[in-house]
């Protein structure tokens, strides 16, 4: 374990540092849920974008993007525990929330038996919508 | 319960259908809404249970084929 606090790996998750994920996989859920402040933590669009665009310049593979995405919308890590959690409550920034969103449901099927591989020009569609907002 | 179902429905994208919202008899609510593919016939059932307090018990996505169930993936809770 580093010495990066809870706090700090998630702002670094949050704004698309998607190498901070295994970082962040190191602490327990309880940790993460209990991390002061956590209701003002905020997914951005222009971390979208970013991540968006790593993974169309092929910086990225659609398996981490996809780890990211699902993380960033439920709030926890998938298949970590088998009791109740308590999601670390993530927003999504105000006037790009329907963008935010339906790019983020999406990389999360990445890797799915169905609809599991992005179409040619997915990516720049939700580039331009969050270009957009809502 | 508010709270855990704006995080739930949030995600729904604008294809997303057959929204449901069911009471428990603990307590709990049971949450679903199914997300048609884009090959016709197929989709995703989104389905998660909370409890009293909000906090998610399980959490599970089925894929559909036109023959029914194709493969679920639990997210959290499920078969140990």
């Amino acid at each position: 374990m580093t010495g990066r606090s809870v706090r700090n790996v998630l702002e670094a998750v949050l704004s698309g540092d998607l190498g901070s994920m295994t970082l962040l996989e190191s602490f327990t859920h309880a940790q993460l849920a209990e991390t002061p402040n956590c209701a003002h933590i905020v997914l951005t669009r222009d971390t979208v974008v970013t991540v968006l665009k790593r993974l169309r310049a092929n910086l990225i593979s659609p398996a981490e993007v996809q780890a990211w995405a699902s993380f960033v919308k439920r709030g926890y890590i998938v298949g970590r525990s088998t009791g109740p959690v308590r999601p670390v409550d993530i927003e999504y920034q105000r006037g790009y929330e329907t963008a935010i969103s339906e790019s983020i449901s999406r990389l999360d099927e990445i890797g799915d038996v169905v609809d599991g591989v992005l179409r040619e020009g997915e990516i720049d569609d939700f580039l331009a919508a969050l270009a957009l907002g809502e | 319960m508010q709270q855990a179902s704006n995080r739930f429905f949030r995600d729904a994208t604008s294809k997303s259908q057959d929204f449901q919202i069911g009471k428990l008899d603990d307590g709990g609510y049971r949450m679903q809404f199914f997300s048609p593919a884009n090959n016709p016939g197929y989709g995703k059932l989104y389905v998660q249970t909370i409890d009293a307090t909000g906090e998610i018990v399980t959490e599970f996505k089925d894929a559909m084929g036109p023959d029914g169930l194709i493969e679920r993936k639990w997210l959290n809770g499920g078969p140990s």
